[in-house]
């Protein structure tokens, strides 16, 4: 129960009064910084980190803590009022936005917040009772588990699609071509950079949400004849109970999701949120209403978002390697300290460690207590006229985009997906799947390729190791049900449609039969 | 003019994958065991290239919406946004700010000249605030 003691011990540590207030602190600069679109909780780290160069370790870690959990929250606040993601909120621009269409901002704010925090306490315990055991998982995981795993997560696409399962597949087929973009990991080969510099570490991430997302939602709202922000400025933070009732289950699926992808290193928080939200679309009692501004649609990506970041320490304990940046930032922390980051250090300080674990969970905490209600003082922001507004959002893009490589050439970028992303709207082309495409498809080309030189070119080797073959078998299932049940709808619409008298509803059983 | 809008659609798609299909192929493919560089690109390009196909194939069958097109707004934020890279590069970044305010408030119906001049020097005395106060590098001056 050593593991017991080390969290109370952290908890010790993160709960002195002093620590509070930095990490309240904390948590309000880094909200107001993340509210910025563009900027996530990476930029904003590393822009707040000399803030912490002259506190105590453990003032400084539940300072990085408070200023992570915050920028975050800032982001989803951009995200589900103006639609302008970032890589941890591209699902909440889906269901969060529309509630946004609906009124229901301050419900969908309130519900991403919340669900974090069930998300983050479940995947805590997780950590705190399963560590040693789940530390073996991500030695188990080889390129081929990774294909299988990879092919599953496509799966999703015609789950996170709004429109046809065909439009859906294209769009993420565009992303995987749009993520092969850069210097080729294997042979250093440069691919369709069209020899600009700027291209040769790939498309940044941020340049293709803001510019899909955010640049595209702008003009979609300049064409309009009467050009007002869609977020109308009233805010109602806390549900009704019913409401309430509605978020707790899919917090808890998307916990569970996000506490088994969070055990892989590479990915794990953003493949999360998209799982999430495939589960909840299919198992959820209000799945018809997800994607048209469900609250399950927010809750749940939320959770897993949040539970995959806590659990992405246990690979960090048993590899080495932190899970994203943010984690590396983290670790800068203990290093400014003097302490030498690598496998051992968690074994050699874990104090510290545990200190990190608690100080998350108090930053997480205090965000909802504290935050959660301010938000709506500063998003009296939206009063301002939408011709007023709109040039803010895109200066405000501009800056979150060359703040992440201080480099203008990325803005290029950012206006080009921009134009796409609004090509791609006017073609109803939705880019959610894009999203998921642009962040598998550099997953699956460098595990295909490691597993083929493994096995030399043989495909068994996929079915020969058990993990991968047990996956391929459930994609192969799902796909097979999808298949069926398609062909069922199709026969049962036609059936309707030939008990109906001629001439009620032409075309419309087969369009929907398309989303089956 | 009325152009349906999924045959618009699958012909761009189609195009997409021609872009990245040809300048794939001047990529080694390489064998499976040791895939080149040009294989995989391939592989999805083609993917894409049949669903783009399939996609005009299905226009035969229903019948799809029409396109819509205002070219004006995204002219207007596409152009406000490079000439704050040009002018950002070439004189500094509050020129820039002050051109793309300019140029992108005149997609606003309501657009005011007194206004966009007020919103840039808002915006400049942020950006001003956000290199001093937060150290972003901006080449503000």
């Amino acid at each position: 129960m050593d593991i017991l003691s080390n969290l109370s011990f952290g908890f010790s540590h993160a709960l002195t009064l002093n620590n509070l207030l930095f990490c309240a602190a904390g948590c309000t600069i880094g909200t107001l910084v993340g509210l910025l679109p563009g900027l996530g909780p990476l930029a904003t780290i590393s822009l707040l980190l000399p803030l912490t160069y002259s506190l105590p370790t453990d003032g400084a870690l539940i300072m990085l803590a408070g200023i992570y959990y915050g920028a975050q929250y800032g982001d989803n606040v951009s995200a589900i009022t103006m639609r302008m993601p970032h890589a941890s909120s591209i699902i909440a621009c889906i269901d969060g936005y529309e509630m946004t269409l609906k009124g229901k901002t301050g419900l969908a704010l309130f519900t991403a917040g919340i669900s974090s925090f069930i998300g983050g306490t479940i995947a805590t315990i997780v950590l705190a009772s399963l560590a040693p055991p789940l530390s073996q998982v991500a030695l188990m995981f080889g390129p081929t588990e990774y294909c299988a795993l990879v092919l599953l997560g496509f799966l999703c696409v015609s789950l996170v699609t709004t429109g046809s399962v065909l439009d859906g597949l294209s769009m993420c087929l565009v992303g995987v071509l749009l993520g092969l973009v850069g210097t080729d990991v294997n042979t250093g080969t440069l691919r369709f950079t069209m020899g600009l510099p700027s291209l040769y570490d790939g498309i940044a991430l941020v340049s293709l949400s803001l510019g899909c997302f955010g640049i595209a939602e702008i003009t979609k709202n300049l064409d309009k004849d009467r050009q007002t922000s869609p977020f109308r400025g009233e805010i109602k933070l806390i549900p009704s109970w019913v409401e309430f009732k509605r978020i707790i289950p899919s917090a808890l699926r998307g916990s569970a999701a996000g506490s088994l992808l969070g055990l892989l290193p590479g990915g794990g928080p953003v493949i999360a949120q998209f799982a999430a939200y495939a589960v909840d679309k299919k198992f959820s009692k209000y799945r018809d209403e997800i994607g048209q501004g469900a609250i399950e649609g927010v809750a749940g990506q939320a959770a897993a978002d949040e539970a995959a970041a806590r659990t992405s320490f246990i690979p960090l304990m048993s590899i080495g390697i932190p899970e994203n940046a943010v984690m590396a930032l983290m670790m800068a922390a203990f290093i400014i300290n003097g302490i030498k980051p690598g496998p051992t250090m968690i074994a050699d300080h874990p104090d510290l460690f545990w200190g990190l674990v608690a100080s998350m969970w108090i930053g997480n905490l205090f965000l909802v207590v504290l935050n959660v209600p301010l938000v709506r003082y500063w998003l009296t922001v939206f009063k301002i006229p939408y011709s007023a507004l709109f040039p803010s959002i895109l200066f405000f893009c501009c800056v979150g985009t060359y703040s992440v490589n201080n480099s203008l050439d990325d803005i290029y970028t950012t206006a080009v997906f921009g134009v796409l992303g609004y090509i791609f709207f006017r073609l109803s082309l939705d880019p959610a799947p894009l999203m998921l495409g642009f962040i598998l498809g550099p997953i699956l080309e460098e595990n295909f390729r490691r597993a083929m030189l493994l096995s030399h070119g043989s495909f068994t080797t996929f079915v020969e190791h058990p993990i991968s073959g047990g996956i391929l078998g459930i994609v192969a299932l799902i796909f097979a049900w999808q298949i069926v049940s398609g062909l069922v709808a199709r026969r049962r619409a036609a059936k309707v449609s030939s008990d109906q008298p001629r001439g009620t509803a032409p075309s419309a059983p087969t369009a929907s039969t398309y989303q089956a | 003019m009325t152009i349906n809008r999924d045959l618009a659609k699958g012909l761009s798609l189609i195009a997409i994958a021609l872009v990245f299909g040809l300048q794939a192929r001047g990529y080694s493919l390489g064998t499976l065991g040791r895939a080149g560089p040009g294989m995989f690109p391939l592989v999805v390009s083609a993917l894409l290239f049949l669903v783009g196909l399939a996609i005009v194939v299905r226009t035969r069958l229903v019948s799809g919406g029409r396109l819509e097109f205002k070219a004006r707004n995204i002219a207007l934020v596409a152009a406000g946004l490079l000439s704050f890279v040009l002018l950002s590069e070439n004189v500094n970044m509050l020129v820039g700010l002050v051109v793309m305010v300019l140029i992108t408030s005149y997609a606003a119906s309501d657009f005011k000249l007194s206004r966009a001049l007020m919103l840039s020097a808002v915006l400049a005395s942020v950006a001003l605030a956000m290199k001093l106060g937060l150290g972003l590098q901006l080449p503000l001056y």
